[in-house]
C-alpha cells in the first residue's frame, strides 16, 4: 500500500500527462491523415485535441509546482542565506495556494453551472462538464502538491537545512 | 459620456483600484513569486476593486480562453524541440551548418548561430533552442577560442530566433489575441526573422575582428557538404514539411506541428536514436513547459478584458497622440516600452496584455496590424537576452554554471545589433509586408 502511494506520489502528474499528449499527437495525426487518405474529416478530431489539451495544461501546472519549475525572477535568490531562499520559496508558494484556491472555487462554479443546465459540446454531444471539470481537476492536484511544498521547505527552514531548488526546466 | 471617443475630450482617470493591484504585482516579481501567481493575483484584484466585470469571469477563461485549436501547437512545437534533441538529429544539423560556413572566418560562430536558425524552422520555442544548441556548442566554441560568457551570449542571443523564424509560438498567441490567422503571420516573419539570424552573425563576425576569438579555419570542400547534406537528410526534411505544409495551405500550423512530431519521432525509432523507453520522459519534460507557458496566457486574458473594460486602451491611445504629432515619434515610444516591457517580463503575459493596448495606437497612426505584430515580437525579442529576465541567459547560465551577469555583459553588443533590426523592420514596412 505504501509503495503504491509513493508510486502516485511520484508519477501521478507524469502518468496523465503522457496519456493526454499521446492523445492530442495521435487524435491530430489520425485527422491529417484521414483528411488525405479519405478526403473526410470529422467533427469529433478536434474537440478530443481541444480538450486533452486542456488537461494537458492544468494538470502541467501540477506537475511544474511539483518540480519547481515556474518561471520567476530569481535576480534576489542569490543574495539570501539559505533561510532566506526558504522565506521566499514559501512565499511563493502561499500565493501561488491563494490564487489556486480561488481559481478551483470560480471553476467549480462554472462546472456546476453547466452540469446545472446540461450543456454538451458541438461535436461529441457529450455534457460539456467532462471537460469543463479539467480546470478545478488541476487546481485541486496543485493545491495538494503546494500543500506538500509548503511542508517540505517549512521543515527546512525549521532546520535550516537547504531548501529544494527545483529541477532544471531543460536537462 | 458620448464623447469618449472624440479625442480631444477623452482623458483617462484611473484610481487606486489599477495602482494599488500594479504595486502589488511589481513587488511580487521582485520577491520572486511565480510569473503566472503574480498575474493571477492582480486579474482578480483588479476585477475585485474596478467591478467592471463579473470575478466569475475567471472561472470562465481558465477553460474559454485556451479552448483554441490553434494554441494546441504551442505543446507540440516544443516537443519537435526536445525530439529532435533526443533523437540525436540536432547534431546532424550542427554538421550541415558546419560545413556550409565552419570553413569561412569566424566560422563555427557562424555555425552556431546557423544551427540555432535551423532549430528555429522546426521548434517554435526559444528556450529549447536555446538548451539544445548550447549544450552541442558552448563547449566547442570555448575550444575554438572564445570565453566562456561570450560563447554563452553567442547561443543565448542566437536562439532569440526560434521565436522569430517561423513556426513561433509568439506569432500564434499575437494571432490568437488579436484575431490574425498565424499562416499570415508565419509568412510575414520570415524575412524580419532572417534578417534577425544574419545580423546576429555578423555581430559575431565583427566582435571576432576586434577581438580576435576565432582563429583556426576548418577549410571548405564541396564534398564535406554534400556528405552532411546527405548525412543530415532526415533531419532537414522536418523544416520543409513544416514550413512547406503551412504556406501552401495544406496544414494549419497546429496539424504541421502533430505531423512533424510524428515524423521526427519515427525517424529516431527507425534509425534507433530513441526507444519506446525513452517516451514518458519526453511527453513529460515537454509537458512540463506546456504547463509553465498556458496558465500565464489563461491568467493574462481575464487582466487585459479588465484594463479593456477600463478603457485603458484608448487612454493610451490620447496620451500618446496629445504629445506628439509626429508617427516617426510614436513608433520610437512604442518600441521604447515594448523593450523595457521585454526586460522586465516575460514575453507571452506582454503579448496577452499589451498587444491590444497598443494595437489601437499603431491602427491610429495608420500602422499595418501585420506590421506591428513582426514589430511587437521582434521587439520583445531583445528581452530574451536582457537582464534581469531574459529567459535565454537563463538558460544557458543554468546550463554552463556562468553567472548570468557575466553572460549579459557580453551580450550587450546583440542587444544593440538586434535593436537596430527592429528600427529596421518599424520604419520599412515592405519587409514584414513584401509576401502579403
Amino acid at each position: 500500500m505504501r509503495n503504491i502511494l509513493k508510486a502516485i506520489d511520484q508519477n501521478l502528474e507524469r502518468w496523465l500527462l503522457l496519456v493526454f499528449y499521446s492523445l492530442i499527437v495521435m487524435t491530430i495525426g489520425s485527422e491529417v491523415v484521414r483528411r488525405f487518405g479519405l478526403s473526410y474529416s470529422s467533427i469529433w478530431g478536434e474537440e478530443i485535441a481541444r480538450y486533452a489539451f486542456i488537461y494537458l495544461v492544468w494538470i502541467g501546472v501540477a506537475a511544474a509546482v511539483r518540480d519547481r519549475a515556474h518561471i520567476r525572477i530569481d535576480v534576489l535568490m542569490q543574495f539570501l542565506t539559505p533561510r532566506g531562499k526558504a522565506l521566499i520559496y514559501l512565499l511563493g508558494d502561499f500565493v501561488m495556494l491563494a490564487v489556486a484556491l480561488l481559481a478551483l472555487f470560480y471553476s467549480y462554479e462554472t462546472l456546476m453551472t453547466s452540469i446545472k443546465f446540461g450543456s454538451v459540446t458541438h461535436g461529441l454531444r457529450i455534457p460539456q462538464a467532462w471537460f469543463l471539470a479539467a480546470v478545478p481537476f488541476g487546481f485541486t492536484l496543485t493545491c495538494f502538491r503546494l500543500i506538500q511544498s509548503i511542508l517540505r521547505d517549512w521543515g527546512d527552514f525549521r532546520g535550516g537545512r537547504p531548501v529544494f531548488e527545483g529541477e532544471r526546466l531543460f536537462d | 459620456m458620448e464623447y469618449l471617443y472624440q479625442q480631444d475630450t477623452f482623458e483617462l482617470v484611473l484610481g487606486w483600484e489599477f495602482y494599488l493591484p500594479l504595486l502589488f504585482a511589481v513587488i511580487m516579481i521582485i520577491l520572486a513569486v511565480p510569473v503566472w501567481a503574480v498575474l493571477g493575483v492582480t486579474s482578480i484584484s483588479m476585477l475585485y476593486f474596478s467591478d467592471v466585470l463579473p470575478l466569475s469571469l475567471l472561472g470562465e477563461s481558465l477553460f474559454d480562453g485556451i479552448d483554441a485549436f490553434a494554441l494546441i501547437a504551442v505543446p507540440l512545437f516544443i516537443l519537435t524541440g526536445d525530439v529532435l534533441v533526443r533523437t540525436g538529429l540536432s547534431h546532424k544539423l550542427l554538421d550541415v551548418a558546419e560545413a556550409l560556413v565552419g570553413g569561412f572566418r569566424s566560422g563555427f560562430g557562424t555555425a552556431t548561430v546557423l544551427v540555432c536558425g535551423f532549430f528555429a524552422c522546426i521548434s517554435g520555442s526559444d528556450a529549447a533552442g536555446a538548451a539544445g544548441v548550447g549544450r552541442m556548442t558552448i563547449d566547442r566554441l570555448v575550444e575554438q577560442g572564445y570565453p566562456k560568457p561570450y560563447a554563452c551570449a553567442l547561443v543565448a542571443s542566437g536562439a532569440c530566433t526560434g521565436i522569430l523564424i517561423p513556426p513561433s509560438i509568439a506569432y500564434i498567441i499575437i494571432g490568437l489575441i488579436l484575431g490574425i490567422s498565424a499562416s499570415t503571420l508565419f509568412l510575414a516573419a520570415i524575412i524580419p526573422g532572417l534578417l534577425v539570424m544574419v545580423t546576429i552573425m555578423i555581430t559575431n563576425v565583427v566582435m571576432n575582428r576586434i577581438m580576435g576569438y576565432e582563429n583556426a579555419s576548418q577549410g571548405f570542400s564541396f564534398k564535406r557538404v554534400w556528405k552532411a547534406i546527405y548525412d543530415g537528410r532526415y533531419a532537414l526534411i522536418v523544416p520543409f514539411i513544416i514550413l512547406g505544409g503551412i504556406y501552401t495551405g495544406i496544414f494549419t500550423p497546429t496539424e504541421a506541428a502533430a505531423v512533424a512530431v510524428v515524423t521526427t519521432i519515427i525517424i529516431g525509432l527507425l534509425q534507433r536514436t530513441i526507444t519506446l523507453a525513452d517516451f514518458p520522459k519526453m511527453l513529460a519534460s515537454s509537458a512540463k513547459v506546456n504547463g509553465v507557458i498556458v496558465p500565464i496566457i489563461a491568467f493574462s486574458l481575464p487582466l487585459a478584458q479588465t484594463l479593456a473594460a477600463l478603457e485603458v486602451p484608448q487612454g493610451f491611445v490620447f496620451a500618446m497622440t496629445s504629445m506628439t504629432d509626429s508617427e516617426t515619434i510614436i513608433i520610437l515610444m512604442m518600441i521604447l516600452i515594448l523593450i523595457v516591457a521585454g526586460c522586465v517580463m516575460e514575453t507571452t503575459p506582454n503579448i496577452v496584455i499589451l498587444a491590444p493596448i497598443m494595437l489601437p495606437l499603431a491602427q491610429e497612426i495608420g500602422m499595418n496590424e501585420i506590421h506591428f505584430c513582426i514589430m511587437m515580437v521582434t521587439s520583445l525579442g531583445v528581452g530574451f537576452i536582457t537582464p534581469p529576465l531574459g529567459l535565454n541567459l537563463f538558460v544557458v547560465s543554468g546550463l554552463t554554471g556562468t553567472p548570468i551577469l557575466k553572460v549579459a555583459a557580453k551580450a550587450v553588443p546583440y542587444v544593440l545589433s538586434m535593436f537596430f533590426v527592429v528600427l529596421l523592420l518599424a520604419f520599412v514596412p515592405e519587409l514584414s509586408l513584401w509576401a502579403l
